[in-house]
């Protein structure tokens, strides 16, 4: 054989093989073709009620069987539970570097020892990790099978079908324990991240469930009591109080404070989303103002929601720091354990960092309610740190995604993750003895008992959910800055921003 | 390709054997450079399509909108803002960093003691990330707690809260991370240059400004494009430093197009407007680049 004769053989062989690869019976694909059912009926019910959700999953594991062997209509053997019913299975988890993600690294070892399921994890920045989440999602490219996620985020994802609906998992019994009890969930922890695709106000807290919330995110505020005890000031109650009693600061320590720079008040201001998260909402829906009336015209600009912004900004203008424009929240909890800052509104997640080791004012602190409204109203804004399915997840990979998510928002796992600060989304963890005794060493108990206050009246769910929700808060910071910087009045401001958002949604086809 | 037979036609022989076959090799050999073009090519032409498109990454269906895009970002403020930005801290980076990388690279072109030190300790900023260069800065100018202010006794003051000073920190930080890039490229220039010049000009009686502005900089011209080439195609892309540090604030004070853009995908989900930026960006990046290159090439042919 020479030497072109036997490089044509050669070739007809490796194309001969490649043939036969390509005919041959699909044998590995099978499996999955069983498992499919799960999966691709799960986006399609994103529309439908979730209790008719439901009895779609149960069926779906036994599908195979019965299609082949002869009816066996008798008695249905009761379904069984067992954490290792996915042994060898390989998931990826995607974490932002919050209190959570420590919590869940620290524990996770115990999950793969429990059910005998390979875990890869990634953790990164927060800025970083949604960028890389978002572009996960939208390329399809299902890298990450169960990621952290929260209300806001989750409206876009699940309207373009980047994420499954949960409500078929956790009404599985063959793939919940019968232990894990939804009813132990805060009602407003479920709903924040229930929606049924409705934009605006009147969606929320229906439909299905798009991530299952594990660390409740409240707001109280948080004050220096030696400093207050030190001018003769009492904790404020409203929103008024609030900007007097900084003003009242302000002008007794001169803005200084043991020889260093002092501020009365530490909120968020960054150009970022994060300036309007749960503080800043908090307080303009306890003023009376909203972000979007029910037929989604923006309130941004409605006479409470300007008196809001207005007494809040000038507040920050006059009292806190220069630096407001460039803070993130982690600029607000550093500044605030360095001892700069006289007071914060911000979330009870940063009080472990505040009286923790190495803090400047640990052991100083006091604890009272969000302010209220001049109707008396007083609400924290819910955010809720959760996780979430990737809808390219499927079969049995997708169960093992959903048994580690019934384990981080198990009972057992919420009571070893609020010691890292990450508080708790069910009642019964919340009271659990652990629980109390590592709350009750904030503030001589004082923290839990107005944490007890604000989970008990005053948390709810407040910004309307729609897919444009980050979108909008774009202009609207914006706004807040230009304030800051005296570039006009709060009115004339937030009515250009009105007509920005409605200009939004009009281009998203939301409004028509 | 087909081979045959180039011998002359004679009706008596017989017909001489005609052997057909595929040369392969050229076609092996492109088919890298095929596949680079198309993996470039490709993006960018999708990128154009999504340009005319509303195309929303949360939304399951987009049309085409036509130059829809493209007139609003012509009158859009914000737009014209962060073009504002872009253009001036490139102007400003770009400018600082060849007068300072010149300066360095002079003072390390000579023979002294150490010298060989402060070569490698200049590879130092260009080592760092330009996100971390950012962090760093951000925490040495913090207002209360950064040892900037308490060294040179500035008080509480907030570099990132004045427009002003912001632009000049995102300006100054990217000038102290690229600088040292520049130097060594021009250092590399100087090494190169013949030294005959320099003797003569020297024996001439020639005075430095002589030296520098007839001699010196006529022959480091390419070295001086082709850096410019390099830092002009990076500085319009400025991104990092900016995001670690301000964000793009205050207001919109910082906000470069990259930024604009970013925040656009990643916060407002609509990557067909996002692109039209994109491709305005590119085309400024490349008109200037291409001149730049141009001047190069000719610059170069006449010191051959």
């Amino acid at each position: 054989m020479n030497k072109r004769s036997f490089q044509f053989l050669l070739a007809l062989m490796v194309m001969a093989s490649m043939l036969l690869a390509a005919c041959a019976p699909a044998a590995t694909p099978a499996p999955v073709k069983t498992e499919a059912p799960v999966v691709t009926e799960a986006p399609a019910k994103t529309e439908a009620p979730v209790v008719t959700e439901a009895p779609v999953v149960t069926e779906a594991p036994a599908a195979p069987e019965v299609t082949e062997a002869p009816v066996a209509p008798e008695e249905p053997a009761a379904p069984e539970f067992n954490w290792r019913q996915f042994e060898g299975q390989k998931i990826t988890v995607f974490l932002s570097e919050t209190p959570m993600a420590v919590a869940i690294r620290s524990n996770l070892q115990d999950f793969i020892d429990k059910t005998g399921i390979d875990v890869e994890y990634l953790v990164v920045a927060e800025n970083e990790y949604w960028n890389k989440l978002t572009i996960d999602l939208s390329s399809g490219a299902g890298q990450f099978n169960v990621f952290m996620s929260g209300p806001t985020l989750n409206w876009g994802y699940a309207a373009a079908d980047q994420i499954q609906p949960l409500d078929p998992y956790m009404a599985d019994p063959t793939i919940t324990p019968a232990d894990w009890d939804e009813s132990d969930f805060y009602p407003w922890a479920l709903d924040s991240n229930r929606w049924d695709m409705t934009p605006g106000p009147v969606g929320l807290g229906k439909g299905s469930l798009w991530a299952m919330p594990v660390n409740a995110v409240n707001n109280l505020v948080t004050y220096r009591k030696d400093v207050f005890e030190q001018l003769g000031l009492t904790v404020p109650d409203t929103w008024d109080e609030w900007a007097e009693t900084a003003r009242a600061i302000k002008e007794k320590t001169g803005g200084e404070f043991e020889g260093k720079p002092f501020y009365s008040v530490a909120q968020r201001g960054a150009l970022d989303t994060t300036t309007l998260s749960g503080p800043f909402y908090s307080g303009l829906f306890s003023y009376g103002g909203r972000d979007f009336h029910d037929d989604l015209s923006p309130a941004i600009n409605d006479p409470q929601s300007v008196a809001f912004q207005t007494l809040y900004m000038d507040t920050i203008k006059e009292t806190g720091s220069p630096e407001w424009p460039n803070m993130m929240w982690f600029d607000v909890q550093q500044g605030f354990t360095s001892g700069q800052f006289a007071m914060v509104f911000d979330v009870g997640d940063f009080v472990p960092t505040f009286e923790g080791e190495g803090s400047a004012v640990a052991g100083k602190l006091g604890y009272a309610r969000p302010p209220a409204g001049p109707d008396g109203k007083r609400y924290s804004s819910a955010w809720t740190w959760g996780f979430s399915m990737n809808s390219k997840t499927t079969g049995d990979q997708a169960k093992a995604s959903w048994l580690f998510i019934a384990w981080a928002s198990s009972a057992d796992s919420m009571v070893s993750f609020a010691k890292t600060g990450s508080w708790p989304t069910r009642v019964s963890v919340w009271n659990s003895p652990e629980v109390t005794e590592f709350a009750n060493q904030f503030g001589n108990g004082e923290f839990r008992a107005v944490f007890d206050k604000v989970l008990a009246e005053d948390v709810a769910w407040l910004v309307a959910p729609m897919t444009e929700a980050s979108a909008v808060e774009q202009p609207w910071v914006k706004a807040l800055q230009d304030y800051f910087y005296g570039k006009g009045s709060m009115q004339q401001l937030m009515d250009q921003v009105a007509e920005e958002m409605t200009q939004i949604l009009k281009d998203s086809g939301t409004l028509q | 390709m087909t081979v045959t037979s180039l011998s002359p036609s004679n009706s008596s022989a017989a017909p001489p054997a005609v052997h057909k076959r595929t040369d392969w090799l050229p076609v092996i050999m492109t088919a890298p450079a095929t596949l680079a073009l198309i993996g470039i090519l490709y993006p960018f032409a999708i990128a154009v399509y999504y340009s005319f498109t509303n195309y929303r990454i949360v939304s399951k269906t987009y049309k085409v909108v036509g130059f829809q895009n493209y007139v609003r970002m012509f009158s859009n403020a914000d737009f014209w803002e962060a073009m504002g930005n872009t253009l001036m801290f490139a102007a400003a980076a770009l400018l600082f960093e060849l007068a300072l990388g010149f300066l360095i690279a002079l003072l390390l072109n000579r023979s002294v003691p150490g010298v060989g030190l402060m070569r490698a300790l200049l590879l130092l900023p260009l080592m760092v990330p330009p996100v971390i260069s950012g962090m760093m800065w951000k925490t040495m100018l913090a207002s209360s707690s950064g040892p900037v202010n308490y060294i040179f006794g500035l008080g509480n003051y907030a570099w990132f809260a004045n427009p002003w000073s912001a632009r000049f920190v995102v300006i100054f930080i990217e000038v102290w991370s690229s600088t040292p890039f520049v130097a060594l490229v021009l250092l590399s220039g100087l090494q190169s240059l013949p030294k005959a010049p320099f003797e003569a000009a020297q024996v001439d009686g020639a005075n430095a400004w002589f030296i520098l502005n007839r001699l010196m900089l006529p022959m480091l011209k390419p070295f001086i494009l082709i850096v410019l080439l390099f830092r002009v195609v990076d500085v319009i892309k400025l991104f990092d430093i900016v995001f670690a540090t301000t964000s793009g604030g205050p207001m919109f004070t910082t906000t470069t197009i990259p930024i604009l853009v970013y925040k656009e995908v990643f916060k407002s989900y609509t990557l067909g407007s996002a692109t039209a930026k994109v491709l305005m960006l590119w085309v400024i990046n490349y008109v200037i680049s291409f001149w730049l290159a141009s001047r190069w090439r000719k610059t170069a042919a006449s010191i051959r």
